[in-house]
């Protein structure tokens, strides 16, 4: 079924940073657990991750750092575990029943063919405005999240971040 | 035990309820390998406290408060 909305937009790299933006082989460092006024050993670790914070911050330069999410194939994903390979955990995934990751659609527009992406809320890393705007303007092209799944992708996020843990007190209607 | 009895769960064919109720309780978190990884050397040029920096919100349109 033809969706009402197309889901992305490919833009060219002189475009301003925006929610919903596709950055590949982003360096992430992962800090050692020492850090001494010397030289230290750094893990730098890559991944195609989706800008997470809101345009309206990015575009008036009011953030040094940008949160970003790593993005993964459903193939890559599911292969890592027996349940997301199933239609049912596929489903949850597509429902939004699992809280942490968040399903995005498959693309045939040219440029940008893709199976269906999930976006990983459970690992949230801050970039520097200027290493994502330089590793953006090294793309030739980039992929844009368009309304209104941003905006879906940003609820989406805002829920995972807001869950609150209860006790079940009250037992299940049968 | 929570992956593992969501697994079990999926092969014998469980309901979309319990399975639903067995990923609330128990949230199945998937570990996922970088594409890449290495090192690098890093000079630590200084370490010090950092100082405050405000972000000033966007001037407030009076005539729209006026309208509300």
């Amino acid at each position: 079924m033809k969706s009402a909305y197309p889901w992305y937009d490919v833009i060219d790299n002189d475009e301003n940073l925006m929610q919903g933006d596709f950055i590949y082989e982003c360096p992430i460092i992962i800090p050692p657990p020492n850090i001494n006024l010397d030289e230290i050993d750094v893990d730098i670790e890559l991944y195609n991750v989706i800008i997470m914070s809101q345009s309206c911050d990015l575009v008036n330069k009011k953030i040094d750092l940008i949160l970003v999410c790593p993005v993964w194939l459903l193939d890559e994903f599911s292969v890592k575990n027996n349940f997301y390979k199933s239609p049912k955990g596929k489903e949850a995934l597509r429902r939004g029943d699992s809280p942490g990751y968040h399903l995005l659609n498959k693309s045939d527009i040219d440029a940008f063919h893709t199976d269906y992406l999930v976006v990983d809320f459970h690992n949230v890393y801050g970039v520097h405005f200027d290493l994502l705007e330089n590793i953006a303007r090294k793309q030739e092209k980039r992929i844009r999240l368009l309304p209104p799944y941003r905006e879906h992708l940003s609820q989406a996020f805002a829920r995972f971040f807001m869950r609150v843990g209860l006790p079940s007190d009250i037992p299940p209607f049968k | 035990m929570g992956i593992t009895f969501l697994e079990e769960m999926v092969s014998e064919d469980a309901s979309d309820e319990d399975i639903m109720t067995a990923m609330q309780e128990n949230e199945l978190i998937v570990r996922m390998p970088p594409i890449k990884k290495y090192k690098i050397k890093a000079k630590v040029k200084s370490i010090k406290k950092a100082s405050l920096r405000i972000v000033e919100p966007e001037e407030i349109d009076e005539e729209r408060i006026s309208l509300v």
